[in-house]
């Protein structure tokens, strides 16, 4: 009785995390009390979807890296991801660019640079290599202090 | 009396134990709390978003390769801050340079050469000390290069009262890039940068 009731209550948990509000185009992103309440997500059951996303700690998540080079040869990268908390998550991160021995390449603007994302929300970072001799990169991130 | 004596011995020594200790700031994981004026991240996280933005935009790719010769023009401190704009533009100037598209003049700038020794070294060629020197060795006239472009800008403050107990600090950091022989803005970049905190820390 006691693992059906917490199997109902996790199904629950996840029903209510993975509902946001639909919009007609996944481009849009129709935040919580902007769009119309739908069943998985209004004034009573949005506490609880944002209970048990805080339950489950969930976070950032990185979906796609893209690396492009510039017209002018500089090393570009966009890095998508999401939010899939029911609150901002605010970061900090640094990029550091490499050379094609795998070689750090000293440049000031390797610093925390803040970001802040919307709850439920795609989000994008852009940086571009400071000399054209980098060709790849890596990124790390953490908490705001 | 002795009493006393002792006392104000022990009480001393407390107190001198009671002293902040002074300890290097971690610059790279820095986990200190923020502060109302501007300090050292601030200009980081400012220049980081100029250089990138100057970079993005391809404005320093001269047309038929080479490089730009560059010189940093005025650059004003409107805040109510003491601030050296060099801790801006230092960052700036060493990241374009490094990039390879530019070349920064010492000759000119917003508050003349930059290197004060280029001006000296000609003063003295036009002196009568010039004798002291071998004459091949000092500057020829007509050998300064002028600079193509320019960047200038500047950094305004804005205190605003956000409710009884807290104040809004905005921090604008504005920089342009001009070419000099035809007057053509290329580029153009803001950076804000707020804090909102007690209305009792000084933000100047």
């Amino acid at each position: 009785m006691k693992t059906a009731a917490l199997c109902v209550l996790a199904a629950m948990g996840w029903v209510l995390c993975g509902c946001g509000n639909p919009s007609s185009d996944p481009r849009v992103n129709v935040a919580d009390q902007v769009g119309s309440d739908s069943p998985g997500s209004n004034i009573i059951l949005r506490p609880v979807g944002q209970a048990f996303s805080a339950l489950l700690g969930e976070g950032i998540e990185v979906n796609e890296t893209t690396l492009r080079t510039t017209a002018q040869g500089y090393k570009e990268i966009q890095i998508r991801g999401y939010n899939r908390a029911h609150n901002i998550r605010r970061f900090d991160y640094m990029v550091e660019w490499l050379d094609a021995e795998g070689v750090v390449i000293p440049s000031t603007t390797a610093v925390w640079q803040p970001k802040s994302v919307q709850p439920k929300s795609v989000f994008t970072i852009r940086s571009v290599a400071p000399r054209k001799d980098a060709i790849d990169f890596r990124m790390n991130t953490r908490s705001q202090p | 009396m002795k009493s006393v004596w002792i006392i104000a011995a022990v009480v001393s020594v407390v107190l001198c134990g009671c002293q902040q200790q002074t300890r290097n700031i971690d610059m790279v994981n820095d986990t200190g709390k923020a502060v109302m004026a501007l300090d050292y991240r601030d200009f980081d996280q400012a220049a980081t978003a100029m250089v990138e933005s100057l970079i993005q935009s391809g404005v320093l790719s001269k047309p038929g390769g080479g490089r730009y010769v560059v010189a940093t023009g005025r650059i004003v401190n409107d805040t109510m801050q003491r601030i050296d704009t060099d801790q801006l533009m230092a960052k700036i100037e060493q990241e374009i340079m490094n990039s390879g598209q530019v070349v920064m003049t010492s000759a000119v700038g917003g508050r003349g050469a930059t290197d004060i020794m280029i001006d000296e070294m000609r003063y003295i060629r036009d002196s009568a000390g010039a004798g002291e020197f071998a004459g091949e060795t000092l500057p020829q006239a007509g050998q300064l290069i002028a600079p193509e472009l320019s960047i200038s800008g500047k950094i305004i403050q804005r205190n605003i009262r956000y409710d009884q107990n807290t104040e809004q600090v905005e921090y604008y950091f504005q920089l342009q890039l001009s070419e000099i022989a035809r007057g053509l803005r290329y580029w153009q970049e803001e950076t804000l940068i707020g804090k909102r905190g007690d209305r009792r820390a000084v933000s100047w």
